[in-house]
This record gives structure tokens, sequence and C-alpha cells, in this order.
């Protein structure tokens, strides 16, 4: 009997990347003391600082969602949604992300999308613990000079 | 921190102090739909679920950014056991505050 039956499991094959093996696992430690869970808004809230903060990326989010952005920033106490532009699923032990991002003309796409996708696999892994399985990347629109309709992200 | 229940206090009020005193803790939240609550004479404690000494105590918490959920969740594990005894302790991290 061969084992190309063998049962479909929702862990990750380990050691497939190079990183600390500690981290993720620290949410399982004695199950029997509890379970920590992480509410999705919270694996979102990181992720989009951590896009944010990479050099290159105008905005975030799709084109509902900066029109709804410029409606909020408008009013007093609205803010800038931190969580525009990201959709996150979590599980027990991984997590996976998908970012919308405007990324600034003049941008190397290719590398701003690593350098994001690398700051924010970082973030998410250290603050939450979780293990990021998968993270999707869709520039849906470039920032031109110039184009002023939109404030920029700081 | 107390290491025992303050007398004429409630196990859950105990908790909440305990909680709301670490660092890295915004405040507590009610978790999906205010489910995480105790109910007592003095009035709901919205964030931690302890009814009776023993039972496993869960947790709804609002941390602030920056700060590893699982070291400040084994932190606040380690509080709420102080308190409560060698109970479960679930802890559903709600979100995060936007201190910047």
């Amino acid at each position: 009997m061969t084992n190309s039956a063998a049962p479909i499991t929702t862990h990750a094959p380990p050691a497939q990347r190079a990183k600390p093996s500690s981290a993720p696992a620290r949410l399982a430690d004695d199950p029997s003391h509890g379970k920590t869970t992480i509410a999705a808004s919270v694996v979102q809230k990181i992720a989009g600082m951590a896009a944010r903060e990479i050099a290159g990326v105008h905005t975030m989010g799709g084109g509902v969602s900066r029109a709804f952005g410029a409606l909020r920033e408008r009013i007093p106490g609205g803010g800038i949604s931190s969580t525009a532009g990201v959709h996150v699923e979590v599980g027990e032990k991984q997590a996976a992300i998908d970012l919308d991002l405007v990324v600034e003309y003049g941008a190397a796409i290719v590398e701003l999308a690593r350098s994001v996708r690398r700051n924010v696999i970082t973030a998410v892994e250290r603050m939450t613990g979780l293990e990021v399985i998968e993270m999707n990347i869709s520039v849906n629109d470039i920032h031109l000079p110039g184009d002023a309709t939109e404030s920029k992200v700081e | 921190m107390t290491a025992m229940v303050r007398p004429g206090a409630e196990l859950a009020e105990c908790i909440a102090d305990a909680v709301r005193a670490h660092p890295a803790v915004a405040g507590l939240h009610g978790g999906p739909s205010g489910m995480v609550a105790s109910y007592l004479p003095s009035g709901p404690v919205v964030g931690v679920r302890a009814s009776v000494a023993g039972e496993p105590v869960e947790l709804a918490v609002v941390l602030r950014f920056g700060h590893p959920v699982p070291a400040v969740a084994a932190e606040l594990r380690a509080a709420v056991r102080r308190l409560a005894g060698p109970v479960a302790v679930d802890i559903l991290v709600a979100d995060l505050a936007e201190a910047a």
C-alpha cells in the first residue's frame, strides 16, 4: 500500500523557508494552559502598517476602498484607515495576506513588491507568531507626480 | 501584582485589573458580539469571563502596537494563573490600538 492517499494536513512542510523556527510554534505551547487567538483585524493592521513603511508605496486599496478612504479622511476623527487594501485569513497558526497597492511612479515594482513582502511577513511573524503561508500583492494603480487628487500616505 | 484575590472583590474584577496593568494592554474588549464578559452584582466586567474558581478563564484584549503577541499572551496567562490558579486561559487578541 502506497502512501499516495496521505491525508492533506493544514501544516506547512517544516523548514521550507529559512526563518527562526521558534516564533510561530510559540502560540501552540502548553495547550492545557489555554489557547491564544488573534483576530483578523490585528493581522490586518500590522500588515497595513508594515506595507506603508516601504518607500514607494503611495497608498493602499482598490478603487472603491480608496474612494471611501478619501471621504473618511475629511471626516473629523475618521483618520486614515490602516486596513484599506489588506485582506487576511487567519488560522490558528498560519495566516494568508492579500495586499492591494498603489505605487509611486518610478518605483521598481518587482523590487518594491519584494521589499513589501519581506517587511510584512517579518512584522506579522514577529508580532503575532503566526506563520505567513501566502502573501499576494496586487499593484492596481500607479501614482503619477503632480496627480494630487489624493493626499500622500505617510 | 497581587498574588491573591482581594477580599470582597470578585475574581473577574481582580483579573481585569491585573490585565489592564500590563503595559502592552490598551484595554479589554467584549470579544465577538460582546460575548466575553462576567456578570457580577456590581455590573458586568467586559473582556474577562471568569465565573467560578477552577473553571477556564477567557480574556479578550486590545493590545498596543508593537508588542509581540505570543510573549504578551504568555505574560497575561501567567498573571491570570497567579490569581485564578492553574486553569486554562484562553486569550483573544481582538484588536490593536493605533498609537502612532
